[in-house]
């Protein structure tokens, strides 16, 4: 991987980087995922799968 | 300090909201973490957010050992900048100010001047991945070998001797790049 360096930089100051930080909207984003895989093919082929399997057994007994 | 962080990290594991102290704390030494190793700011302040999104989506398989989150968090960032990397989204970048080069320099008992600060810059540019990120870790960021070692994975001693090796390293690639 290529590097480049970078001299003297100037240091961001903390109340810069304060004012960058946003709780909400990583939670809004954490349930913005959730929400996805709740309609997502993983999790509808899992419940899919345990639902016949569950159907066959109560067949079967 | 760390009793109240666990207690923290289980309320926060029942319900994410309770994250939020935990992000207070983290969020600038991420952002600086991972800004040391990139260019653009944005980018940074872009994986820092997924930094902490990961954290909360992994959060119930963290086990508390008695070691800060912080050692967790910083290897999710390691992480997620490696993807950022890949990606094309960012540019790794070694950042590097004069007291930094002055102390390299005191090290090698070299004069410092600007041929042998690009000595110095190639030298930096030559090592790979893990001796770059423990030369960054103790001489940029002056870390203690304790905290590395959590960050890298590895015991205290073995850290302490493995940034010994990464600094013999980069000074035989400084001196090679004498005829510069």
């Amino acid at each position: 991987m290529k590097r480049k360096v970078v001299y003297n930089r100037w240091k961001v100051p903390s109340e810069e980087i304060q004012k960058q930080q946003n709780f909400d909207s990583i939670l809004k984003d954490l349930k913005k995922d959730s929400a996805i895989y709740w309609k997502s093919i993983g999790f509808w082929g899992t419940v899919g799968t345990s639902a016949v399997a569950l159907f066959f057994l109560i067949t079967q007994f | 300090m760390l009793n109240q962080e666990q207690e923290w990290i289980v309320s926060a594991k029942e319900n994410p909201k309770f994250f939020a102290p935990l992000y207070e704390k983290y969020h600038e030494q991420i952002f600086r973490y991972v800004y040391q190793r990139m260019e653009d700011k944005q980018s940074a302040y872009d994986v820092t957010s997924q930094v902490f999104l990961k954290a909360l989506k992994n959060l119930k398989k963290f086990e508390f050992r008695g070691v800060p989150l912080a050692s967790w968090l910083y290897r999710i960032a390691k992480s997620e900048m490696n993807q950022a990397f890949r990606d094309n989204k960012a540019k790794r970048t070694i950042n590097i100010d004069n007291l930094q080069v002055a102390t390299f320099m005191e090290v090698f008992e070299e004069e410092t001047n600007s041929i042998n600060k690009q000595r110095l810059f190639k030298a930096l540019g030559e090592l790979n991945a893990l001796d770059l990120q423990l030369i960054e870790l103790r001489y940029f960021e002056d870390r203690a070998y304790r905290e590395i070692g959590e960050i890298i994975s590895v015991k205290e001693n073995n850290a302490k001797v493995k940034t010994f090796r990464a600094l013999e390293k980069l000074k035989k690639s400084f001196n090679k790049n004498s005829c510069l």
